[in-house]
């Protein structure tokens, strides 16, 4: 790849999207800021730490204000059709609780597949991280929601529906 | 959440979660037992009988949600008028808790707890809407949904069926379910477990 290498952003609904940002007090310096390359290189070489199980790609902006993970083709679709909801569920549900989506892109190069990316708010935002005691991921389903609690799982580690269950009535 | 889930519903969205992280907040006298606000919005619009509803752990008793996400406009002034509105002995201020005469302040929306941690210095940043703190004060609880962008398609459809018939998994506790099951499940296990009614 050379410098000259074309890249094209599609930046997908951006009225919309500008709606929601300002609604939750995302700025264009806020995003400058959290996004800028130059402290985000080294974010994206960790990329992945924490994987989803969707085994989308995903890395958190310098400053961890921010995910971007990747979507796929379907997705995407899906969620551009649902995005005036969408957009009108914040702006009556100030209060709700879903992670929001800023922004969703595409970006194409030549000689690299094209991919969907998303920009969302990174919800947890601890003031003390080594004050974490758990994280849980809770769906209310009981099939394959446990982890395993050997002796290298980490406070910081996710756990699932079973272990909280058992740690609540612990 | 109640409105979350509505509308998840109505995108026929499923396979979502619930993040919870538990944080230990800092153990500064003069908040613990202090600061507790009640939730109106996480109790759903069908059980608000005025209850308080709060998430009950083990880790730390309950929770609280308000309402209250505010633009920084006039901090200190705002934060004394309450405090001074609250103080006032004749004057019930829907932000404070005067139920008894002797009783402890108790904050009641987020905004003035975070104007009055922040004037006592002991937070820096603001508690955004996804932060919760424990009526123990001991507490931050952490709640968002992610992963809400999987649809009921056909891929899941299938899911469904392999994960019954071949694994001879109980259908109706897999997460591949029709949304309206996973809503009503989810929505099931969170009032169980999670924010427990007082």
């Amino acid at each position: 790849m050379t410098l000259d290498t074309v890249v094209t952003v599609s930046v997908h609904a951006p009225l919309y999207f500008n709606s929601i940002q300002q609604g939750n007090g995302v700025t264009n310096d806020v995003l400058l800021d959290s996004l800028s390359p130059k402290y985000n290189r080294d974010m994206v070489f960790k990329a992945g730490e924490g994987a989803g199980q969707s085994g989308s790609f995903f890395f958190f902006s310098h400053d961890r204000k921010f995910i971007i993970k990747t979507m796929s083709d379907g997705e995407l679709k899906l969620f551009l059709k649902m995005l005036p909801d969408y957009e009108l569920h914040f702006k009556e549900n100030n209060a709700s609780l879903m992670a929001r989506i800023y922004g969703v892109y595409t970006i194409r190069m030549r000689g690299i597949a094209t991919v969907n990316l998303i920009l969302m708010a990174n919800t947890l935002n601890f003031k003390n991280s080594s004050a974490i005691e758990r994280i849980f991921d809770l769906k209310g389903s009981s099939v394959s929601r446990d982890v395993k609690m050997t002796p290298d799982i980490k406070n910081t580690s996710t756990l699932k529906d079973i272990n909280f269950l058992k740690i609540q009535g612990s | 959440m109640a409105k979350d889930l509505e509308f998840m519903l109505d995108h026929k969205l499923m396979d979502y979660s619930l993040l919870f992280a538990v944080e230990k907040f800092v153990e500064k006298e003069g908040i613990e037992s202090q600061v507790l606000f009640p939730v109106d919005e996480i109790s759903s619009d069908d059980d608000d009988d005025g209850q308080e509803n709060v998430i009950g752990m083990k880790l730390g008793r309950g929770a609280i949600n308000a309402e209250g996400e505010g633009d920084d406009s006039g901090s200190e002034d705002e934060f004394t008028k309450r405090l001074s509105a609250a103080s006032g002995p004749r004057q019930s201020s829907s932000f404070w808790n005067n139920s008894t005469p002797t009783a402890k302040k108790k904050i009641t929306d987020r905004e003035t707890l975070n104007l009055y941690l922040l004037k006592k210095g002991i937070i820096t940043d603001r508690f955004n809407r996804h932060q919760f703190l424990s009526s123990d004060g001991r507490h931050i609880y952490h709640i968002s949904i992610i992963d809400y962008l999987q649809v009921w398609n056909t891929n899941k459809k299938c899911e469904h069926f392999a994960k019954k018939w071949f694994l001879n998994k109980n259908s109706k506790m897999i997460s591949a379910v029709e949304p309206n099951w996973y809503q009503a499940r989810f929505r099931d296990f969170m009032s169980h477990n999670v924010f427990v009614n007082n």
